[in-house]
């Protein structure tokens, strides 16, 4: 069964045309893109559930004007589909995206970015594969860190707004692989305040590790 | 998970030793050193490290072992009846290359020429008054130097392990603090959660999967900021 959205246009920049895919789950990490989202320049957020049906189509049709896609959801450990959580019915789920419904993008969205575990492997899949020409992803779990520590919340919310910029900028699936290097290496920038260095910085070096190491590129 | 670290670390390497020497009482004292270097606690390698050693005191049984195990150390006496240790490994490694060599002597003074011969022909020459831990040392080195594989595999798991020992207080203190200034706080790990105490549960627990890849990833991540 098709997945149920909701989704709104917030108030930014339309000619940067990038759909972002995010959840409604609290408890899920990408949800902290819900605080982002008027700054970033977005054209179309989506988000589950408690829309019928009827708006797939309406979805789908101004997601095929966006040349540019993020997702920032979960890889499924099979490494087959994608899924979000949502609540339905006071209850978490995974939600999963039907592989189908990804082949309506065939030919439109040029630039794709990723954020979920396994995501070159399910991009890679028989299912997925020529779907999105240039894409970067991961080839491993991602790894996310919720905090309200000042420092947390500076290094995500920069992170995420320089993936947003980096996808309008960069032309190849290499050249956009190559600013989100970058952008990971400049965490250390963001790792001090006017005290010193802030806690949690073994767990934020070792995301920089794990998700450097991890990120991938179609060819 | 990929990761350019090797996973060599939480793997049990082994030091599969063969040691010949007609003197019963040398086995002995070799065995009893390599146990007390075991169970020392300030020994680095003491949970990555396996050491097995097997003993022979004739040429013809080392020879039969050799061929038939695999061992990757021969540890040989110099001084025996009716050979010297140093021309029985010459014989030896012309078929078995790949094993690292030594030459454990007593009396390397008395034969000026014999350390010079086990230089020339990539033998390690190591004095039975010297302690295992630097023979370990030694034997490490002389794998790295070599670039015999199974000596670089164990030369890169020995460095992670003292890398591991140096931080992993580091990252406990560090998720202590993190934990008192927010209780919320959580590492997300391909969709399961880990909190502060977590963390340190699992960097605490030698054995745990998720404690050695935070290692490797935090050993990863410091790399890419010393080198910007």
């Amino acid at each position: 069964m098709f997945p149920k959205f909701n989704f709104r246009w917030p108030p930014a920049n339309k000619n940067t045309n990038i759909a972002v895919f995010i959840t409604d789950s609290r408890t899920c990490p990408c949800f902290y893109l819900h605080t982002l989202a008027a700054a970033l320049p977005l054209n179309l957020l989506l988000s589950a559930t408690r829309a019928d049906d009827s708006s797939k189509q309406q979805i789908i049709s101004s997601l095929k004007k966006s040349k540019s896609i993020l997702l920032y959801a979960h890889g499924d450990e099979s490494k087959m589909q994608f899924y979000y959580k949502s609540f339905v019915n006071n209850r978490e789920q995974d939600i999963f995206i039907p592989n189908d419904w990804w082949k309506d993008f065939h030919g439109h969205a040029t630039k794709a970015y990723f954020h979920t575990c396994y995501g070159s492997q399910i991009l890679s899949s028989k299912a997925l594969s020529g779907i999105f020409a240039n894409w970067v992803s991961y080839s491993g779990p991602v790894h996310i860190i919720q905090s309200k520590i000042e420092a947390v919340k500076k290094i995500n919310s920069n992170f995420y707004s320089s993936v947003s910029q980096a996808i309008q900028l960069r032309s190849s699936p290499a050249a956009l692989k190559a600013a989100l290097e970058s952008i990971y290496k400049n965490i250390e920038s963001d790792l001090y305040d006017a005290n010193g260095k802030v806690k949690a910085h073994t767990a934020i070096i070792q995301l920089l590790g794990n998700n450097y190491n991890s990120l991938v590129c179609s060819a | 998970m990929q990761t350019k670290i090797p996973q060599e670390i939480f793997q049990q390497e082994m030091l599969s030793i063969l040691y010949l020497d007609d003197e019963g009482k040398d086995l002995d004292n070799f065995k009893s050193k390599a146990q007390k270097f075991r169970n020392d606690p300030s020994n680095a390698y003491k949970d990555h490290l396996g050491i097995r050693i097997d003993t022979v005191q004739d040429f013809d049984s080392a020879l039969q072992l050799l061929q038939k195990s695999e061992y990757n150390i021969f540890v040989c006496d110099h001084n025996m009846p009716g050979k010297r240790g140093l021309d029985f490994i010459l014989f030896v490694k012309k078929d078995l290359p790949d094993i690292i060599y030594v030459l454990y002597t007593g009396a390397g003074g008395v034969f000026p020429d014999v350390k010079q011969r086990c230089r020339e022909n990539d033998i390690l020459f190591f004095e039975k008054t010297g302690g295992f831990s630097t023979l370990v040392e030694k034997l490490l080195r002389q794998k790295s130097s070599s670039g015999k594989q199974p000596l670089k595999k164990v030369v890169a798991m020995t460095n992670l392990a003292a890398f591991y020992q140096r931080v992993s207080k580091e990252i406990i203190d560090d998720m202590k603090a993190v934990e008192e200034e927010d209780p919320d706080f959580r590492l997300i790990v391909g969709g399961k959660s880990y909190s502060p105490s977590q963390i340190i549960q699992e960097i605490s627990d030698p054995g745990s999967e998720f404690g050695y890849t935070y290692l490797c990833n935090y050993y990863e991540g410091l790399k890419l900021l010393n080198k910007k």
